[in-house]
C-alpha cells in the first residue's frame, strides 16, 4: 500500500467542463500549500472559507478556500479545499502547483481510505461514498445515503454487541466453575441466538431488493413474434437518453439495455428470439425467450392491437398471472381489431412508431420496479455483495449454534457455541472494518475515483 | 548454574490453595510437562485428590486439577532440585545485579558475595518490597513469617524499569480437629466431595492413576457472616485505603464478594485439607485481610463451622512487579541485556503461571548463552504462548492470571493434545528425554492407527445400516468408550484417557477443529510480519500520541502482536502495516 502520512492533491469535482470544480489537499502541508497557492502568509481561519485569487503556473484564478484543521475534518488530516470555475485548464494548473508545493497526486479513493484509517468513517461508510459517487438511480442514492449516515452499521453493531454479550457470560461459566453456577443457561443462549439470528436473516433478506438497487431490474419484453417488441424495446431506450452501460445479452439472441427509466434503474431486454425462429433455430430460441421471461423481474407483454388476440397469446397472459407484469397494446396509432369483451382489460395502449404511450409505459415499469422493492419497509437495505457474502456468513454460524442448542437430547458444550458466536462476530466486523485484511482495504479503494 | 533463595526451606512452596492445575491452569501443566518439566510429575506423586474440572461442558475446557499434600509437594521438589546435575542452590539474598553497560553480568549478594554468571533469571515471586496486611497490623514480608527483599526492588527502580504495586491475598486456615465435619454432614450444611475415579494425573508420563487419599466438603457462606463483613468494613485494608495495590478481580476477596455483589446472599465455600497428615484445612473462597478478630467472627457465623479454630489468619500481600511490556517473547528484558524475567515478578499469579514462565525464561537464558535461537510457543501452540504474548503486549494492570477466553485459538489448546503441541519442539532443542520422546513416539503412533481402525471397522447404526466407526463416533450418544465396550479395538495405553480423548475430539467437533486451523493459518500471516527493533513510530501520522506511546513502551515484534495492544484499532493495523511494507520495499527495491 501506499503512503498515508504525506499530503495529497487532486480534483474532488466529476472530470469535464463544470460551473465549480473543487481542488482538495489533505495532509500535513495542507496549510502550507493553501499559502502558497494564494501567496499569503498569515495563517488560515478554521473552517471558514476565504476569497482569494490563486496564482498558478502562469494562471491567475479567483477562487474561495477553506481550510479545515484535523483531525474535525473529513479525512481527519488537515483539509484545504479550493474551490474555483470548473475549467479542466484552471483545476489542473492549481493541481500542479500543489504538487510544486509538496503535495503528491491522489490515489483513488485515497481521501476515504485516509478517513477510514484515522477512524472518522467505517468500512461500511466508505463505501456508501463509493456507490453514493457512481449512484445512477434514486434508489441507489438512498440506499448509499443510509449506509453512510451509519444505519447499517448501527445496525450490525447492535448484533455485534448482542453476540458479545452472550460470548461473555458462556465464557463466565466456563471459567469459573467453582462459582457452581451458570452465568447464563442455555435456554437463554438459545433464544437470544434466535433472535440476533432472526435480526440478521432479515438484513441479509434485503440483499435480494439490495441487488435490484444495485444491479437494477430484469425488465423483459415478451410477446408473439411481430407484434412491435423490438420497436417498442427502441422506443423505450430511445425515449430515455440516460442510458447508463449497454451491457451485452446473456444470450446472443436477448438484446438488453442498462437504463433509468423514470427514476428506477432497469435492465431491459427485448427478447428477439421469437421472431425469427421459422424453422429447427425456432424451438431454441422459444425456449431461451422463456427462460428470459421466467427470471424476470417484471414482463412487459406487448399485444398487436391491430388484429385479434391469438390463442398462444391467451396462454402467455395466463402465464403471467400473479406475476409483475404489464401489458401493452402496440400499434395504437392503427384502428383497434379487438372485439368488445375479447380484449385485455388494463393494457396500454401504445405505438412504438408513433411514440405514444411509450412515456406511460415508461411510468408503469418504474412503478411495477419500485413495487419489487418497497412494500416490506425494511430502513436499511443490504446493496453491497461483500456485506450480503459475509452476513450470511455470520448468519450461518449464528444459526447453527442456535439450531445444536434447540435440539432437544444434547447439547453443544459451550466452548463450541462460543466458537460460533466468535465465528459470527467475526464476520460482522470485518464488513465494518473493525476487522480486516489489508488486501480487502485496496480492493475497495481501488474501485473509487480519485478525489474522493 | 545457581539458583538463589532466600531460605532453602522454602523450595516447592505453597503459600496459598495446596493445589495445582484447574481451568486453564490444567492446560498448562499439561503443556509444562509436555515440554519435561516436573510440575505434574510432582502432583501425580504428591496429590491427595484429583478431579477434572468442567466435564459438563466440552473436551476444550476440561481442565485437571489435584489437590496437593503441600509438604510432599515441596519435599519432592526439594529432593529433585538437590539430585540435578548441575544445579547449585544457593541460600542468600540477591541486593543488586553486576552489570557491562546494559548486560547483565552476574548477582551481588547482600552479605557482599558475589555470582557471576552469563544470564540471570529474576523470580522473586511477592517478595519485591513484599508487605503483608491483616487489618490495621501491616508488616514489610515477602509471605507470612518471611522477610521482603527491599534492595533488589529499588535496584530495579534505578535501573529504570517500570515498576507497579499488585496485591493478592489467601484465607484463614483452620484446624481440622476442630471441625465435627460428619455432623455438619448429617445436618446438611456441608457436602461432601470426592475425587474423579478413576483418576486422572497430569503428567503424560504418570502410567498409574493416582489415588484420591482425601474427601472435601463444600458449603455456603451465610447471611450472618454477610453481616459480619458489612459490619467491619470499615476495618478492612481493601477497604479503608491502606492496600495501594491492585487486586486480581476474577479471584476477589470475601470481603469484595460481599460488598461487590449485595444481591448474592450466599458464597459458594470449599474446605481442603492440606495434607495427608497436618491439621491445616483451606478455606477456598475466603480469601481476607480483615482483622484477625473480624476473621473469626465471620468464620464462626459459617454453618458448621461454629467452633471451628483459626490457626492462622487470611492476609493481603502487597509487592512490587515489573510492568511486563519491558520484556521480550523470550521473557529477556529490553532494557538490559541477558536478563530475564519470570513468576509474579512479572504480574502473574499462580503457581502454573510462575512455572510456565521459569521455564521458558531458563530455556531461552540456556538458549542464548549458547548462542542458539530462542525458543518462543506462539498463541496457537498453547497457553504459555498466550500468556506470554498476553504479558509483553499488554502488560499488567491487575494480576494476570490465565483463562481459557483468552485463547483465540482454544478448540486447539486443550490439555489432552498439549504433548501432540509441544512435546516435538521440546525435543528439537534438548528438553524432552528419552523416555518422554519413546512415550510419546509410542502415543502418537497408537492415535494414527486409532484413526485407521476407525475408518476400516463399521459398526451397525440404530436404523440398521452400517456406517464406519468413525461416522458413528460423530453421534452425541456415542464415545470412544461405547466403540470400546462394542468390540472395536482401540489402543489406549496412557492413563489419563488422553488416547481417547484426543481420538474423539477430533472426530466429533471435527468440523470445528478443521475450522478453528484456517483462523490459525490466516492468523500466522500477521505473526510473521516482523517489525524492526528500532521502528520509529513518532511521527506517523495517523496513530494518537497516546497510542504512539504504548507501541514505543511495548515494542511489538510483528504486525500481529501490535494488532492486539490494546487501543490499536484495526485502521491503525493497516496503517502500520503500509508504512512497513512501504519500508521494506524501500530497502529492497
Ligand atoms: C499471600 C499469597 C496469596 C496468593 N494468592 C494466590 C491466589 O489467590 N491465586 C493464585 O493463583 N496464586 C496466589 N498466590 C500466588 C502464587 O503463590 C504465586 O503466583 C507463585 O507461587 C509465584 O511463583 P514465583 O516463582 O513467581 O515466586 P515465589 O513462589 O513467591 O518464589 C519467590 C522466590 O524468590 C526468592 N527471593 C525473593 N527475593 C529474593 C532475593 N532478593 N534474593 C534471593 N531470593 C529471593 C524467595 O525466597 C522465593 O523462593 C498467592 C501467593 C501469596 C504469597
Ligand atoms: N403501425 C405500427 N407498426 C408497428 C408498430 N410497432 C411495430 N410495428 C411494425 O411491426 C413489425 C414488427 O415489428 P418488430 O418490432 O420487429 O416486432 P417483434 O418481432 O415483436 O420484435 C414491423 O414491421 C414494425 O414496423 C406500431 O406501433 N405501429
Ligand atoms: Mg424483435
Amino acid at each position: 500500500m501506499f503512503s498515508t502520512d504525506d499530503t495529497i492533491v487532486a480534483v474532488a469535482t466529476a472530470a469535464g467542463h463544470s460551473g465549480v470544480g473543487l481542488v482538495r489537499v489533505s495532509g500535513p502541508a495542507a496549510a502550507a500549500v493553501g499559502c502558497g497557492l494564494a501567496r499569503r502568509t498569515a495563517p488560515w481561519p478554521a473552517r471558514r472559507a476565504v476569497r482569494t485569487l490563486v496564482a498558478a503556473s502562469d494562471l491567475t484564478a479567483d477562487a474561495l478556500v477553506t481550510f479545515f484543521p484535523g483531525p474535525a475534518s473529513y479525512t481527519g488530516d488537515d483539509v484545504l479545499e479550493v474551490s474555483a470555475h470548473g475549467s479542466p485548464v484552471i483545476l489542473a494548473a492549481i493541481v500542479r502547483r500543489a504538487i510544486e508545493l509538496g503535495a503528491r497526486p491522489a490515489r483513488p479513493g485515497e481521501f476515504t481510505l485516509r478517513a477510514f484509517l484515522r477512524g472518522k468513517v467505517d468500512l461500511v461508510q466508505a463505501e456508501a461514498v463509493r456507490d453514493l459517487v457512481a449512484a445512477v438511480s434514486p434508489a441507489q442514492v438512498r440506499a448509499a445515503t443510509a449506509q453512510l449516515d451509519g444505519s447499517l452499521s448501527a445496525a450490525l453493531v447492535e448484533q455485534a454487541e448482542a453476540l458479545r454479550r452472550l460470548e461473555t457470560l458462556l465464557e463466565a461459566s466456563m471459567d469459573f466453575p467453582d462459582e457452581g453456577y451458570r452465568f447464563i443457561e442455555p435456554a437463554e443462549v438459545h433464544a437470544a441466538l434466535a433472535r440476533v439470528g432472526e435480526q440478521m436473516a432479515r438484513l441479509v433478506a434485503t440483499g435480494g431488493r439490495g441487488q435490484l438497487v444495485r444491479d437494477g431490474a430484469r425488465v423483459v419484453i415478451a410477446g408473439v413474434p411481430n407484434v412491435g417488441k423490438s420497436s417498442v424495446f427502441n422506443a423505450l431506450v430511445g425515449a430515455d437518453r440516460a442510458i447508463v452501460t449497454p451491457i451485452a445479452g446473456t444470450t446472443r439472441d436477448i438484446v438488453s439495455e442498462r437504463m433509468v427509466i423514470d427514476g428506477a434503474l432497469v435492465v431491459l431486454a427485448d427478447t428477439a428470439g421469437l421472431r425469427d425462429g421459422v424453422d429447427r433455430v425456432e424451438a431454441e430460441g422459444v425456449r431461451r425467450a422463456s427462460g428470459a421471461v421466467e427470471s424476470a423481474d417484471v414482463v412487459v407483454l406487448v399485444l398487436d392491437g391491430s388484429r385479434e388476440i391469438l390463442d398462444e397469446e391467451r396462454a402467455l397472459l395466463r402465464s403471467l398471472d400473479g406475476r409483475p407484469a404489464i401489458v401493452a397494446r402496440n400499434k395504437a396509432d392503427l384502428p383497434c381489431a379487438w372485439a368488445a369483451g375479447d380484449g385485455v382489460v388494463g393494457a396500454l395502449p401504445v405505438s412504438a412508431v408513433a411514440g405514444d404511450g411509450v412515456a406511460a409505459l415508461g411510468r408503469a415499469i418504474a412503478r411495477a420496479v419500485a413495487g419489487l422493492s418497497g412494500g416490506d419497509g425494511e430502513a436499511v437495505v443490504v446493496t453491497n455483495e461483500r456485506h450480503r457474502v459475509l452476513l450470511a456468513r455470520a448468519l450461518a454460524r449464528v444459526r447453527h449454534a442456535a439450531a445444536e442448542l434447540g435440539a432437544s437430547g444434547h447439547q453443544l458444550p459451550e466452548e463450541f457455541v462460543v466458537a460460533d458466536i466468535r465465528a459470527g462476530l467475526a464476520a460482522l466486523e470485518e464488513v465494518t472494518g473493525r476487522r480486516t485484511a489489508d488486501t480487502l482495504l485496496d480492493e475497495i479503494f481501488a474501485g473509487f475515483c480519485i478525489g474522493k | 548454574m545457581g539458583l538463589c533463595t532466600l531460605s532453602t526451606a522454602t523450595i516447592g512452596t505453597m503459600p496459598c490453595n495446596p493445589a495445582v492445575g484447574g481451568t486453564a491452569k490444567g492446560q498448562l501443566v499439561r503443556e509444562i510437562d509436555a515440554l519435561g518439566g516436573l510440575m505434574g510429575l510432582a502432583i501425580d506423586a504428591t496429590g491427595i485428590q484429583f478431579k477434572v474440572l468442567n466435564q459438563s461442558r466440552g473436551p476444550a475446557v476440561w481442565a485437571p486439577r489435584a489437590q496437593a499434600d503441600k509438604q510432599r509437594y515441596a519435599r519432592w521438589m526439594a529432593e529433585r532440585l538437590a539430585h540435578a546435575p548441575g544445579i547449585t542452590i544457593v541460600e542468600g539474598q540477591v541486593a543488586r545485579l553486576m552489570l557491562n553497560g546494559q548486560t547483565v553480568t552476574g548477582v551481588l549478594l547482600v552479605d557482599g558475595r558475589t555470582f557471576r554468571g552469563k544470564a540471570v533469571v529474576v523470580t522473586t515471586g511477592t517478595f519485591l518490597n513484599g508487605i503483608i496486611h491483616v487489618g490495621d497490623d501491616r508488616r514489610p514480608a515477602g509471605r507470612v513469617g518471611e522477610p521482603p527483599s527491599v534492595h533488589l526492588g529499588e535496584h530495579l527502580r534505578a535501573l529504570g524499569f517500570t515498576v507497579g504495586r499488585l496485591k493478592t491475598g489467601t484465607p484463614p486456615r483452620l484446624s481440622r480437629a476442630s471441625i465435627d465435619f460428619d455432623r455438619a454432614v448429617s445436618a446438611g450444611v456441608f457436602h461432601v466431595e470426592h475425587g474423579d475415579e478413576p483418576s486422572v494425573p497430569l503428567s503424560f508420563l504418570t502410567e498409574d492413576a493416582p489415588s484420591n487419599t482425601v474427601v472435601c466438603w463444600k458449603l455456603h457462606s451465610s447471611t450472618e457472616s454477610h453481616g459480619a463483613v458489612r459490619r467491619h468494613i470499615a476495618r478492612s485494608p481493601l477497604y479503608n485505603g491502606q492496600i495501594q495495590g491492585i487486586g486480581p478481580r476474577y479471584c476477589p476477596s470475601f470481603e469484595d464478594k460481599v460488598m461487590r455483589f449485595p444481591d448474592r446472599d450466599r458464597h459458594l465455600v470449599h474446605l481442603e485439607p492440606e495434607g495427608l497428615d497436618v491439621d491445616e484445612i483451606y478455606v477456598n473462597g475466603m480469601s481476607m485481610s480483615l482483622p484477625e478478630d473480624v476473621q473469626r467472627e465471620v468464620i464462626a457465623s459459617l454453618p458448621g463451622l461454629e467452633s471451628a479454630r483459626v490457626l492462622r489468619p487470611g492476609y493481603a500481600v502487597e509487592y512490587d512487579f515489573v510492568q511486563p511490556t519491558e520484556l521480550r517473547h523470550t521473557l529477556e528484558t529490553r532494557r538490559i541485556g541477558r536478563l530475564f524475567l519470570a513468576g509474579q515478578i512479572n504480574g502473574t499469579s499462580g503457581y502454573e503461571e510462575a512455572a510456565g514462565q521459569g521455564l521458558l525464561a531458563g530455556v531461552n537464558a540456556a538458549l542464548a548463552v549458547e548462542g542458539r535461537p530462542a525458543f518462543v510457543v506462539g498463541r496457537h501452540e498453547g497457553y504459555l504462548g498466550v500468556m506470554v504474548d498476553d504479558l509483553v503486549s499488554r502488560g499488567c494492570l491487575e494480576p494476570y492470571r490465565l483463562f481459557t477466553s483468552r485463547a483465540e485459538h482454544r478448540l486447539h489448546l486443550r490439555a489432552d493434545n498439549a504433548d501432540l503441541r509441544l512435546t516435538e519442539r521440546g525435543r528439537e532443542i534438548g528438553l524432552v528425554g528419552d523416555a518422554r520422546w519413546d512415550a510419546f513416539q509410542a502415543r502418537r503412533a497408537r492415535l494414527t492407527r486409532n484413526r485407521d481402525t476407525l475408518r476400516r471397522v463399521s459398526v451397525m447404526a440404530p436404523s440398521g445400516a452400517r456406517v464406519t466407526a468413525e461416522d458413528a463416533l460423530k453421534w452425541q450418544e456415542v464415545t470412544a468408550g461405547t466403540l470400546l465396550e462394542g468390540g472395536i479395538a482401540l489402543e489406549h495405553a496412557a492413563a489419563g484417557g488422553f488416547d481417547l480423548a484426543t481420538l474423539q475430539t477430533e472426530i466429533k467437533y471435527g468440523g470445528y477443529l478443521r475450522r478453528q486451523d484456517a483462523e490459525m493459518r490466516r492468523a500466522l500471516h500477521a505473526e510473521f510480519q516482523r517489525i524492526p527493533d528500532d521502528f520509529v513510530y513518532r511521527g506517523l501520522s495517523g496513530l494518537s500520541a497516546e497510542l504512539v506511546q504504548r507501541l514505543e513502551e511495548v515494542r511489538p515484534e510483528s504486525l500481529g502482536q501490535a494488532s492486539r495492544i490494546p487501543g490499536m484499532t484495526p485502521a491503525a493495523t493497516v496503517l502500520l502495516n503500509a508504512v512497513l511494507s512501504r519500508k521494506s520495499a524501500e530497502k529492497t527495491g
